[in-house]
C-alpha cells in the first residue's frame, strides 16, 4: 500500500520526536527554537558572508541550486518557495555521497546560507502557481539556476530546521521570482511531466533511468508528476513517499532473486552517525533498529516488516525507516542476490537534525564497502556487539526479527 | 486451445477466495481437473502453506479439455477480478498454446462484455501435496472472536500461544511489561465444538496468523483449529464448494 501525503503528514514517528528534542551543539539551545540572530557561530557567519547587506537590498540575486521547498504547516495552505544560496562559495554540491565526508559544521554553514523566500500556496493548484510560476519550473533543472527574488518585509532568522529535510537559513516573504536563463530540464523528464504519466510510475521510470532520489523527490515536491489533480507535497512527505515508492519496486524484484549463502556484515560511520548492516541468508526481510547516544539508558526504536511486507507507517523510526530500506534494497538487486536485513544504525551526540539523507547515504556507503562473513547468527551479532555503543543486550530485547530468526520453525 | 473453461453467476466469490490464497503466495499453480481447480503452495520462507480448492460444482459451467496446470500471479489475477460489477456474469478460460488466461465480465443487462487477458508463468517449483500431519486437538470457533484474539494481541507481542484444553481455547500473548489472554469456554458463543483428551499449545506467529486468518473470516463465520504441543496449526475455513486450509509452522518460544 502506497503513503500518501496525508497519511505521511500525520505520522511523526517516535525518534523523529526526539530528533525535534536535540539540542543543538553549536547554539546551546532546542534545534526547532533557536534564534539564529543569537546563535555566536551563525552570528559570525552572518558578518562573514554579508548575509545582512545582501539582504537589505530589495532584490536578491543568486543560484538556487535548485531547491525549492514546499512546507507542511496549514496544509493544504503552505509556505513555498525557493532556497537561493547567498554565498555560492560555500554551497553543497549536488552529491549527497560527498557530503559524508564534510564536518557538521560545515554543512550546517552551507545550508544555513541558504535564504527561504516564502509565498503561501495552496498545495492544490499546483499547474496555476501564480508567482511561483518560474520557480517551480526551475525545481526539474539538473544544474543550479539563477534567479532573482524580490522580497519584503522582515527576514525571520529563525533556522527551517526539519524532520527530514535539511535546514535551512533566514526566510523571507517573497514578492515575485523570476529565472534568469533557461533551466536545463532533461528531454525524458519533459516528456514524463508532459504526458501527465502517474506519480508512481514517473517515480520509477525517473529512477530506472538514473536520476537519484533528490531529484525525484523535488520533481514530486514541485507538483510537477502525476496525472489528473496534481499537488505540490510538503518536502518532508515526499522526501518519505519517493524512498518508499522506490523501496516496494525495488523489494518486488528482490524477493524474485537467489538468498546469499551465508550472514555478511557491513559498517560505514561518517557525521556522528554509525550504520552496521546484517544480511542474513534467508528470504528478504528487514529491520531498523535505531538507537541515540544521546539518550543510552532508552530503548532503541525499531521497526520491522517479514518477507511480504508492511501495510502500516513505520511509526517508531519514521522517514529513515524507509530511506535505509530503500538503500538496503537497492544494494541487494544490485548484487543479484536476496537477504535478509537487519540494520543497527546508531546516532552520536554530536549529531544536529540535518535530514533524513544521512540514513540513505551511510547504509550505501556501508553496503558498497567490504564485508565480513559469519556461518551463522551467533556468530556474527558477536562480532556485531564491539563496534556498537549501546549494549548488544538493549537492541537485541527490542528486535523482532533476529527474535523471528531464532525461533519461528519451518514447515520443511 | 481452450482446455478449461468456468462461469460463474458473478466474481465476488472467487475474487475473496483468490484474496485469501495471497495471504501465502503471491503466484500460484493452479491443477485444473474434473474435480476442480486445487492449488497447495507454500511461502518462499516455508513458514506457511496454503490449500485451496474450488469444486467444479462451485460453477455454473465447468469444462477440462485436459488436465492442466496454470501458474499466474494470484495478486494480479484478484486485481482484475476486481474489476467486476454486482451484476457481472464472469468466464474464466485458459487457451494452452496462448498460455493465457481470459478473463470476461459481461454484463447481461448492458448487454455489454469486458475481457481481461493475463499470460501465465513459468511454474516457480510445480505443484505440491500438503503434508500429512496428525493432530492432538481439535475445535470449531466463531471466526470473527479468533481474529479479534489475534489483533489484541497484536501491541503486546509478535507472537501468542494458542492452547486447546478439553474445557477452553486460550489465546495468549506475553510481551516485556503487557500480556493478554482470551479465553474461549466450551458451550459458550464462540465455541462450536472441542476435540481434546488432554492440553495441547503451541506458539505462532501473530503476522502469520493475522494475514491467514483476516481474509478466511469473511469467507467463513466457522473457524477449525487444529493443534499439537510445538508442531504446525492447521487453520479450515470451511467453505461450501471447495476447501480453504492453511498450515503454520510454530515459533519456539
Amino acid at each position: 500500500m502506497a503513503l500518501t501525503p496525508e497519511t505521511l503528514g500525520a505520522a511523526t514517528s517516535a525518534s523523529e520526536v526526539r530528533g525535534e528534542r536535540v539540542v543543538c551543539e553549536v547554539c546551546r539551545n532546542v534545534a526547532r527554537f533557536c534564534k539564529l540572530s543569537r546563535c555566536p557561530f551563525y552570528r559570525d557567519l552572518l558578518r562573514e558572508l554579508e548575509v545582512e547587506r545582501q539582504l537589505s537590498r530589495e532584490t536578491v540575486y543568486g543560484p538556487t541550486p535548485p531547491f525549492v521547498l514546499v512546507g507542511e504547516r496549514g496544509y493544504p495552505n503552505v509556505y513555498s518557495g525557493p532556497l537561493v544560496s547567498l554565498h555560492p562559495e560555500v554551497s553543497l554540491t549536488e552529491d549527497p555521497r560527498a557530503w559524508l565526508t564534510r564536518s557538521v559544521e560545515e554543512l550546517l554553514r552551507a545550508r544555513l546560507t541558504l535564504a527561504f523566500f516564502r509565498v503561501r500556496v495552496d498545495v492544490r493548484k499546483a499547474e496555476r502557481p501564480g508567482r511561483l510560476e518560474e520557480v517551480r519550473e526551475a525545481a526539474a533543472s539538473v544544474k543550479p539556476v539563477e534567479v532573482e527574488v524580490r522580497h519584503s518585509g522582515a527576514v525571520t532568522y529563525r533556522p527551517g530546521f526539519g524532520l527530514r529535510a535539511m535546514p535551512h537559513g533566514p526566510s523571507l516573504r517573497m514578492v515575485d521570482a523570476k529565472t534568469v536563463g533557461n533551466p536545463s530540464i532533461p528531454k525524458s523528464v519533459d516528456e514524463l511531466i508532459e504526458e501527465r504519466v502517474r506519480a508512481e510510475a514517473a517515480v520509477r521510470e525517473l529512477s530506472r533511468r538514473g536520476f537519484d532520489v533528490y531529484y525525484i523527490t523535488r520533481l514530486l515536491s514541485s507538483g510537477l508528476l502525476g496525472s489528473a489533480s496534481r499537488r505540490m507535497v510538503p518536502t518532508e512527505w515526499s522526501i518519505t513517499a519517493v524512498d518508499d515508492m522506490l523501496g516496494r519496486d525495488a523489494i518486488r524484484r528482490v524477493r524474485r532473486l537467489p538468498p546469499i549463502d551465508e550472514f555478511r556484515v557491513y559498517r560505514h560511520e561518517a557525521l556522528h552517525n554509525r550504520a552496521i548492516v546484517l544480511l542474513t541468508p534467508t528470504v528478504w526481510m528487514f529491520e531498523l533498529l535505531e538507537g541515540w547516544l544521546r539518550y543510552p539508558e532508552e530503548s532503541p526504536y525499531v521497526d520491522h516488516e517479514l518477507h511480504f511486507g508492511r501495510t502500516e507507517y513505520a511509526e517508531n523510526t519514521g522517514g529513515a525507516y524507509y530511506a535505509v530500506r530503500l538503500s538496503v534494497a537497492r544494494h541487494l538487486e544490485r548484487i543479484g542476490r536476496q537477504a535478509g536485513s537487519i540494520v543497527f544504525f546508531e546516532v552520536g551526540r554530536g549529531w544536529i537534525p540535518l535530514g533524513v539523507w544521512r540514513f540513505r547515504e551511510i547504509t550505501a556507503a556501508a553496503l558498497e564497502g567490504r564485508y565480513e562473513r559469519f556461518g551463522d547468527l551467533r556468530e556474527a551479532l558477536d562480532h556485531i556487539a564491539p563496534f556498537l555503543e549501546i549494549p548488544m543486550g538493549r537492541y537485541l530485547s527490542k528486535s523482532a526479527l533476529i527474535r523471528h530468526l531464532t525461533r519461528q520453525g519451518s514447515l520443511l | 486451445m481452450e482446455v478449461l473453461r468456468i462461469r460463474l453467476p458473478n466474481a465476488d466469490y472467487i475474487s475473496d477466495l483468490l484474496k485469501a490464497v495471497t495471504a501465502v503466495v503471491e503466484e500460484g499453480t493452479f491443477r485444473a481437473t474434473q474435480e476442480g481447480l486445487r492449488l497447495t503452495a507454500m511461502d518462499p520462507a516455508h513458514i506457511s502453506l496454503v490449500d485451496f480448492e474450488l469444486r467444479a460444482d462451485a460453477a455454473e459451467e465447468y469444462k477440462v479439455a485436459k488436465e492442466t496446470e496454470i501458474t499466474v500471479n494470484v495478486e494480479e489475477l484478484v486485481k482484475l477480478l476486481r474489476r467486476a460489477k454486482k451484476t457481472d456474469a464472469l468466464v474464466i478460460s485458459y487457451d494452452d498454446e496462448l498460455r493465457r488466461l481470459n478473463v470476461t465480465l459481461s454484463d447481461m443487462r448492458g448487454g455489454k462484455e469486458r475481457l481481461f487477458t493475463l499470460n501465465t508463468l513459468e511454474p516457480m517449483g510445480g505443484t505440491m501435496n500438503p503434508p500429512s500431519l496428525t493432530f492432538e486437538a481439535m475445535a470449531r470457533l466463531d471466526s470473527d472472536s479468533f481474529y479479534e484474539a489475534i489483533e489484541d494481541s497484536k501491541p503486546i507481542a509478535d507472537a501468542v500461544k494458542i492452547t486447546i484444553r478439553p474445557d477452553m481455547v486460550v489465546v495468549a500473548a506475553k510481551g516485556e511489561t503487557k500480556s493478554a489472554q482470551h479465553r474461549f469456554v466450551s458451550g459458550g458463543p464462540a465455541v462450536h465444538e472441542i476435540d481434546a483428551k488432554s492440553e495441547v499449545s503451541a506458539s505462532f506467529s501473530i503476522a502469520y496468523l493475522e494475514k491467514i486468518v483476516k481474509p478466511g473470516k469473511s469467507l467463513s463465520d466457522e473457524l477449525e483449529v487444529r493443534l499439537s504441543t510445538n508442531r504446525p496449526i492447521k487453520l479450515s475455513f470451511p467453505i461450501t464448494y471447495g476447501r480453504l486450509e492453511y498450515l503454520v509452522a510454530p515459533r519456539m518460544d
